[in-house]
């Protein structure tokens, strides 16, 4: 399924980073939809159903998002939704040892436009979304 | 009768009986008896040619060693079961005492037949007794070897008396080749040697009980010692992996700030922000700045209140009312611009003088007013009241004199589930835990550290007082911090505070770093 604007949700709770994703992405060709909270996030996942979700894992608790990345894979209605992990802390201290990530990337911040960008492509290219330009 | 725990004697008991299962040490005793008892009868029978030994005596060592055998056997199925994980207290406990007790009964009960085929109550083989008691002190309980100890006396006595009224046989010799005394025929001698046959086998078992009673003390000592080291240790372990969880936190904290920096830096480096946004985002970056440096601050005031001695505040007493007056009167210009009322609400001519440390009290309750403040939009209101109340202490015998601030807020309020669901209003809402920040604070943009209630927490634990909240979204909060009161001529709180939460240092310890 080829998409001509791909929609990306971010949740994540710092607003800097909802206009640096924003700024970053956009002249990229996607368009950014922003949630503060897990809940929130949630609901508009279901609601819109973003071609790709940027999920920060600290949210109200500092294990939330990984909780919500589960949920969504549980989920046979929304399971399929490529996920990007980002949190400032390394992925080892969220998921010790050969814990399975439950998502497609995971991203450390800070966030570089090359990483972010780079990130995004090769997940919606694994997920047979990519831009009809490329 | 219902089952209850061992007295704490019992536990010496049960642990010297295991160890004697194990090593089937009675059996071994008894095996070595037999053997050294045959071999002195063989060897007699070449040395001392005319010494002639009854049958009687030959057949009760040899029963002896026969029913050693069953013991044996039934040893090892007593054994297994004792040690194969059954309530050590329980039937297997009780299973090996019943066989030890069969034991001693059986073993005096040979005894005083092999006595009465070597020498009567003139065998010095009559020592042997004063053996059986003591073991049986050791290991049964005290009425248990009471009842052998009169079981041995009417054993004797028995043997005795029975030979000097004629109603049974006279005895054999020990060593017949020696002259006999006859002693046995004499009235006063058989009551002589009764007597002090009792008095010897009661004499034992009192000393023997008393010496095991003090052994079981000690047990019971050592082993109220091991429970409290385990208990200790998995303290200590629970404590090492909150303090690394909280790390992990607080390392991502003072992070989050810096990578956002560095993103937004970059972004005006690679030319994402055009030139009239820049000045926008040089703010952000600075205002981003000013989030890290408090975040650190609040890291550094929790750690200043975990670390000092919590049991400065019960020795402190500090006015409320100049605390509140101090910490309120900047803010209450910082709400004024916001557009919000402000109140102070302190009783007349009363100080309010409470046991707490007063910069630990001014950091509590300034986080509580700088969050009602911030979390309250204009226009709205924010209350302060300090009262003196009565709260019945723990055990609920005792009322104690507190005095509680109280701060009220029209902001945004606090949704069920961050408090941790309907009932979780208490110190134990998962809203004070270090980071834990509510999804309305976060959807409003309001900016925190998440420590503020982490500290609030912390001082009101370490100074034997409560903290509560009561919220509503979209119509408030209320947080409410008890602190108890210093009465003129009254001496300190107590150790333990109304929560139960002991303000000692290895309660302070494991209430750190939640």
């Amino acid at each position: 399924m080829y998409v001509e604007v791909p929609r990306i949700l971010l949740i994540d709770d710092d607003r800097d980073i909802h206009e640096s994703v924003t700024a970053i992405l956009h002249p990229h060709g996607y368009r950014v939809t922003c949630c503060w909270t897990g809940p929130s996030g949630l609901a508009e996942l279901r609601r819109a159903r973003p071609d790709l979700l940027l999920l920060d894992i600290m949210l109200s608790s500092p294990t939330e998002g990984l909780d919500l990345a589960r949920e969504i894979r549980g989920d046979p209605e929304i399971s399929h939704t490529p996920i990007v992990l980002i949190s400032a802390m390394g992925r080892q201290n969220h998921l010790p040892g050969r814990t399975e990530l439950p998502a497609d990337e995971y991203l450390e911040k800070p966030l570089t436009a090359e990483r972010l960008v780079g990130s995004i492509e090769r997940v919606l290219r694994a997920h047979g979304r990519v831009k009809s330009d490329q | 009768m219902a089952q209850t725990g061992p007295e704490p004697n019992d536990l010496f008991r049960e642990g010297a009986l295991a160890s004697l299962l194990r090593l089937q040490w009675f059996i071994r005793m008894r095996f070595v008896m037999v053997g050294v008892a045959l071999a002195a009868l063989a060897v007699e029978r070449f040395v001392v040619p005319g010494g002639y030994r009854p049958t009687g005596l030959i057949a009760t060592i040899i029963v002896t060693g026969v029913v050693n055998v069953v013991w044996m056997l039934m040893s090892r199925w007593v054994a297994r079961d004792l040690h194969a994980g059954m309530d050590s207290h329980g039937r297997a406990m009780h299973r090996a005492r019943q066989f030890a007790n069969a034991q001693v009964t059986v073993d005096l009960l040979l005894l005083t037949l092999i006595l009465r085929y070597a020498g009567g109550l003139e065998s010095v083989l009559a020592i042997f007794y004063l053996f059986h008691m003591g073991i049986g002190a050791l290991l049964l309980r005290p009425m248990q070897a009471v009842i052998q100890g009169t079981w041995a006396v009417v054993l004797y006595a028995c043997l005795g008396l029975g030979e000097l009224g004629g109603w049974i046989a006279p005895h054999y010799d020990l060593l017949p080749y020696l002259p006999a005394p006859g002693l046995y025929q004499h009235h006063a001698y058989v009551l002589v040697a009764v007597l002090v046959q009792a008095i010897a086998v009661f004499g034992t078992l009192y000393f023997t009980l008393r010496i095991a009673q003090r052994f079981g003390e000690q047990e019971a000592q050592l082993r109220r010692a091991l429970t409290a080291l385990r208990s200790s240790r998995q303290a200590i372990k629970d404590l090492q992996a909150r303090r690394a969880r909280f790390m992990s936190t607080a390392a991502h904290q003072l992070k989050s700030p810096l990578a956002a920096i560095e993103t937004m830096a970059g972004l005006i480096r690679d030319g994402y922000v055009k030139d009239d946004a820049a000045q926008q985002t040089v703010e952000s970056i600075i205002r981003r700045c000013r989030d890290a440096i408090t975040g650190v601050g609040d890291l550094l005031t929790l750690a200043r209140v975990q670390q000092a001695d919590p049991h400065r505040h019960r020795t402190t007493r500090c006015s409320v009312a100049e605390v509140l007056k101090a910490v309120c009167t900047p803010r209450e210009a910082e709400a004024r611009r916001k557009g919000l009322t402000f109140a102070l609400d302190l009783p007349a001519g009363d100080v309010l003088s409470a046991h707490i440390d007063a910069a630990d009290l001014a950091d509590c309750t300034d986080n509580l007013v700088e969050n009602a403040i911030k979390y309250t939009p204009g226009p709205g209101a924010v209350l302060v009241v300090a009262r003196r109340i009565q709260r019945p202490a723990a055990d609920d015998a005792v009322a104690l004199d507190f005095v509680e601030i109280e701060v009220t807020d029209t902001g945004i309020g606090i949704a069920e589930v961050d408090l941790g669901g309907a009932d979780a209003r208490s110190v134990r809402s998962p809203i004070f835990d270090a980071y834990r920040r509510g999804n309305g604070a976060i959807e409003a943009g309001i900016p925190g550290s998440g420590l503020g209630l982490s500290i609030v927490r912390e001082v009101m634990e370490q100074a034997g007082g409560e903290v509560d909240v009561r919220s509503q979204i979209g119509t408030g909060s209320t947080f409410r911090v008890r602190v108890p009161a210093a009465v003129e001529g009254v001496p300190a709180a107590p150790a333990a505070g109304p929560l139960g939460v002991a303000t000692g240092g290895a309660a302070a310890a494991t209430s750190m770093l939640w």
